[in-house]
C-alpha cells in the first residue's frame, strides 16, 4: 500500500472511532465533543501517522497538502468561505496534538490563510479595518516566531513602536499598516525568507513545523523524564477560526465543568470580553470570573452550562473546556481532564457515582488513597476562637500539636518513643535534617518560603512556620518567648502551616478525612477488597 | 594536619554532626577506603562511633577542622577569588530555593497548596529552568574546584541526581536522602564553613 492509498487527512466525522494515539489528544476531544453535537467549529486532522510517515520520509508526503485542500472543500461548504479565496477567505487555526499533554510542541497558529489581498476584502466585509488588520498581524507574528523562527520579543518591540495591545487596538489604520510592514521585514532579514502570502504554502509550512516540534529539544527531554515513548509522534488539527475579538458579544474563556479546588458542583472559570483565547494563555489581559459572562450573555451562559454537563457525562469527568463566543454565538474548542486537588478529586469521583455517571469500581480506580492521604490537609476548627501567641510566614501547609523541643537530638530521641514533636530552630543547617524529618512540625525564628526547612518539611509533606521574628530563642535554656510569653521545653503549641499562626496548647482541628465524601469512598473501598477477596 | 581524604569526611560530619556508615558510603564513595580512615579519625578522637553504629564528629574534631580550613583559605593565594565564587553561588542559590519551592507548591489566592504534579507546563517549565541552574552551578563548582579539589566531588554527586531526575524519577529533587536538593544544603554549609559567610535565609 503506498502513502496515496492511506487516509492522511479526516474530517471530524471521518475521525469517528479513531483512537487517542491516532487523533491526538486534541483531535480526539474534538471529535467526540462533535460527535455529540456540541458547537465545535469545523475541521480536519492529520493523524500521528502522518507525522511518522514524515520522520521515515524525511519530508511531508508528497500528496498530503492536496488531500488537505480536497477535503477543507467539505468544510468550505458548511462555512460558506474559501480557504484562499481573496475575497472571502477561509482562515484556520493550527494546532499540534500529541496523545500525551506534551509542552515544547509547536504553539498555535492562527487566522492561517490570510495574506496582503484577502485581508483588505476582510476589512471591508466586516467593516472593521482595525479587527481585520490585528488579525493578519497576529498571523504573521505567529508564523515568524513558531514557523520562521524569529524571536517574539522583537515583534513585541513593533507593537510597542505601534501602540498595538494585546487585544484590538484603537489606533489609526497606518499605525497596523506600518506594524505589518515592519513584522514582514522582520521576517525576512531573521530567516531569509519572505512571509509566505500563498495560503497553501502557510499551511505546508506550518504542518511541517508541527511535525518537526516533537523533536524539538524541550520535547524530546520532557518524553525522556516522563517516560513517553518517541514514537508516539503528533497530529495535526486544523480547525476553522472563531473571533471572540469580533465586538461587543464576543469574547473567549476557559471554564471547568466543576469547582477544581473544591470539588463542588459548579461551572467555575474565566471569561475575557473582546479577546482570543490566546489573550488568556499569554496573560496579557486579566481576565473576569466567568460571572461575567452570566450577566452580560446569559443565554450563552446557560447554553456553555448545559454543553459542560453533556461533556462531562461523555467523558465521564470532570472537564477543563476552553470557549469562544462570536457575536452571541458559542463555540467551544478544546476539552480535556480537568485539573483539580487531591480532595476535589475525591469529592467529584463520589459525586459522579451517586449521579450515575460512573461505578464505584471507577471511582476506586481514580482515587489514589495514598496520594490523597498525603495531600489532604488538617485546618485549624473553625469555632476555636483563640489567639495565637506568634506569627510567621505559613511554609509547609498543613497544622501540628506537639512538645517543643530545641535539640536535634531531643527530637529524635522524643519521637522515637510516639511523642510528638514540634522542633524550634533560629534557622535550619543540614545538621538539623535528622531532627527535622522525624518532628511533627517545625517553627523557626528566621528564614522565608524558600528556606531550607521549608523544602524540607514540604518534602516530607509536615508543617512549617519559618520566619517568626518576634520569636526570640535561647538555646542554651531551651525556651523562647515572644509578646510577653514564655515557652519551655516540652510545653505544649500548635502551629498552622497554612497562615503561619502558633498557639499555645493543643488546638482543635478538622481533616478533611472527615468529609463524608472520604467516609463514603473508605467504605466503597473497603466493600471492593471484601468481594475481591473471595 | 588533615589530608585531603580526611578533610572532606570530618568536613561532611561537621555538616551533618553525625551520620551512618551507608550514608558516608554513598556519598563519600571518592573516598578510597573510607572506613580504614573513619577507623584511624577515631584512634585520633576527631569523631566517634556510637553504640548504634553511627559516626559522629567529636568537639576535638569539631576544633581540628574549623582550624584546617582557616588554614587552608590563608595559606589560598586565590582566596579573593574564591570568595567572589561563594557569592555567585549565593546568587544561584537564591533561583535555585525558589525553584524548588514552586516544584512543591504554587501560590493560590495568597495561600500556598501543595503542587500535586498534574500539570505538566509548569512542572516541566520548573525542571527546565533547574537544568539551567544545575549546568551553571557545575561550571561554578568547578572553578571552586580548581583552588580547593575537595569541592570536586560535589560535581559527581549532583550529576548524577542530576541524570536520575532526566529520567523520570522526580523523588530526587526533593524527597530521597540523597536527594539534589540535600546535596546542595550540604554543598552550601560547606562553602560557608570554609569562607566565613553567613547563611542568609
Amino acid at each position: 500500500m503506498t502513502s496515496r492509498d492511506v487516509v492522511q487527512v479526516y474530517t471530524f466525522e471521518e475521525a469517528e472511532g479513531k483512537t487517542v494515539f491516532e487523533l491526538g489528544g486534541k483531535g480526539y476531544g474534538l471529535v467526540e465533543m462533535s460527535k455529540i453535537g456540541l458547537p465545535v467549529p469545523p475541521g480536519l486532522i492529520i493523524p500521528t501517522s502522518v507525522c511518522k510517515e514524515f520522520y521515515k520520509m524525511g519530508q511531508l508526503p508528497p500528496n498530503l497538502i492536496d488531500e488537505v485542500l480536497l477535503k477543507l472543500k467539505k468544510i468550505e461548504e458548511k462555512v460558506n468561505k474559501r480557504f484562499g479565496s481573496p475575497t472571502d477567505p477561509l482562515l484556520l487555526s493550527v494546532r499540534s496534538g500529541a496523545p500525551y499533554s506534551m509542552p515544547g510542541m509547536m504553539d498555535t497558529i492562527l487566522n492561517l490563510g490570510l495574506n496582503d489581498v484577502n485581508v483588505r476584502a476582510l476589512s471591508e466585509k466586516t467593516e472593521n479595518k482595525n479587527f481585520a488588520y490585528d488579525l493578519y498581524f497576529r498571523l504573521i507574528e505567529m508564523f515568524g516566531t513558531t514557523v520562521m523562527g524569529v524571536d517574539k520579543n522583537s515583534f513585541n518591540v513593533i507593537r510597542s513602536e505601534y501602540q498595538l495591545s494585546s487585544g484590538i487596538s484603537e489606533v489609526p489604520i497606518e499605525n497596523y499598516l506600518q506594524a505589518i510592514s515592519k513584522a514582514k521585514n522582520l521576517i525576512k532579514d531573521k530567516s531569509g525568507f519572505e512571509f509566505p502570502q500563498d495560503p497553501k504554502e502557510q499551511l505546508q509550512m506550518a504542518i511541517t513545523m508541527v511535525f518537526k516540534s516533537w523533536n524539538n529539544p524541550r520535547a524530546k527531554l520532557y518524553r525522556k523524564m516522563y517516560k513517553i515513548p518517541d514514537d508516539a509522534c503528533t497530529a495535526v488539527v486544523l480547525q476553522v477560526m472563531v473571533f471572540g475579538n469580533m465586538g461587543l458579544h464576543s469574547g473567549s474563556g476557559v471554564c471547568f465543568t466543576r469547582n477544581p479546588s473544591t470539588g463542588g458542583d459548579e461551572l467555575y472559570g474565566e471569561y475575557l470580553k473582546g479577546a482570543q483565547g490566546e489573550a488568556i494563555v499569554a496573560g496579557a489581559q486579566v481576565p473576569q470570573p466567568l460571572d461575567a459572562l452570566k450577566s452580560e450573555l446569559p443565554q450563552v451562559y446557560d447554553e456553555l452550562r448545559k454543553y459542560a454537563k453533556i461533556v462531562e457525562r461523555h467523558f465521564k469527568d470532570m472537564q477543563e473546556i476552553e470557549f469562544t463566543v462570536q457575536e452571541g454565538r458559542l463555540y467551544i474548542l478544546q476539552t480535556r481532564m480537568g485539573k483539580r486537588t487531591p480532595f476535589a478529586a475525591l469529592k467529584i469521583a463520589v459525586d459522579l457515582v451517586k449521579e450515575g455517571v460512573i461505578t464505584k469500581q471507577e471511582a476506586i480506580t481514580r482515587v489514589d488513597l495514598n496520594e490523597l492521604n498525603k495531600n489532604l490537609l488538617k485546618v485549624i476548627n473553625p469555632t476555636f476562637k483563640g489567639k495565637p501567641i506568634l506569627k510567621g510566614l505559613g511554609a509547609s501547609p498543613g497544622v501540628a500539636s506537639g512538645k517543643v523541643v530545641f535539640k536535634i537530638d531531643d527530637a529524635v530521641n522524643y519521637s522515637s518513643r510516639g511523642e510528638s514533636i514540634i522542633l524550634v530552630r533560629p534557622e535550619t543547617s543540614p545538621e538539623d535534617l535528622r531532627g527535622v524529618s522525624v518532628s511533627q512540625g517545625v517553627l523557626t525564628a528566621k528564614g522565608g518560603i524558600t528556606s531550607h526547612a521549608a523544602v524540607v518539611m514540604r518534602g516530607l509533606g509536615k508543617p512549617a512556620v519559618v520566619g517568626a521574628q518576634k520569636m526570640k530563642i535561647d538555646l542554651e535554656n531551651e525556651y523562647f518567648s515572644c509578646n510577653g510569653i514564655v515557652v519551655r521545653k516540652f510545653d505544649y503549641i500548635t502551629i498552622d502551616g497554612n497562615d503561619g499562626c502558633v498557639y499555645l496548647g493543643v488546638v482543635p482541628t478538622i481533616e478533611q478525612k472527615e468529609s463524608q465524601e472520604y467516609k463514603e469512598f473508605l467504605e466503597w473501598l473497603r466493600d471492593y477488597k471484601v468481594s475481591n477477596s473471595k | 594536619m588533615l589530608s585531603a581524604q580526611e578533610l572532606i569526611i570530618m568536613d561532611y560530619l561537621d555538616t551533618f554532626k553525625m551520620a551512618d556508615e551507608r550514608s558516608l558510603l554513598e556519598d563519600l564513595s571518592v573516598i578510597q577506603e573510607l572506613k580504614d580512615i573513619l577507623f584511624k579519625l577515631r584512634d585520633s578522637g576527631l569523631i566517634n562511633r556510637t553504640d548504634e553504629g553511627l559516626w559522629e564528629i567529636t568537639k576535638t574534631g569539631e576544633t581540628a577542622v574549623e582550624k584546617a580550613r582557616k588554614m587552608l583559605l590563608e595559606q589560598c593565594t586565590r582566596k579573593e577569588e574564591f570568595l567572589n565564587y561563594c557569592k555567585e553561588f549565593e546568587v544561584i542559590n537564591n533561583r535555585f530555593k525558589s525553584l524548588i519551592s514552586k516544584w512543591q507548591v504554587k501560590e493560590v489566592n495568597g495561600r500556598l497548596i501543595p503542587n500535586v504534579h498534574d500539570d505538566p507546563e509548569y512542572d516541566f517549565s520548573i525542571l527546565e529552568q533547574l537544568n539551567k541552574v544545575h549546568e551553571e552551578t557545575k561550571d561554578l563548582i568547578s572553578r571552586i574546584a580548581n583552588i580547593f579539589p575537595i569541592y570536586e566531588r560535589f560535581i559527581k554527586r549532583l550529576d548524577v541526581t542530576w541524570e536520575r531526575i532526566n529520567n523520570g524519577n522526580f523523588e530526587y529533587i526533593d524527597v530521597a536522602r540523597n536527594s539534589y536538593h540535600n546535596i546542595w544544603f550540604e554543598l552550601h554549609e560547606s562553602l560557608l564553613k570554609l569562607s566565613g559567610m553567613k547563611r542568609i535565609e
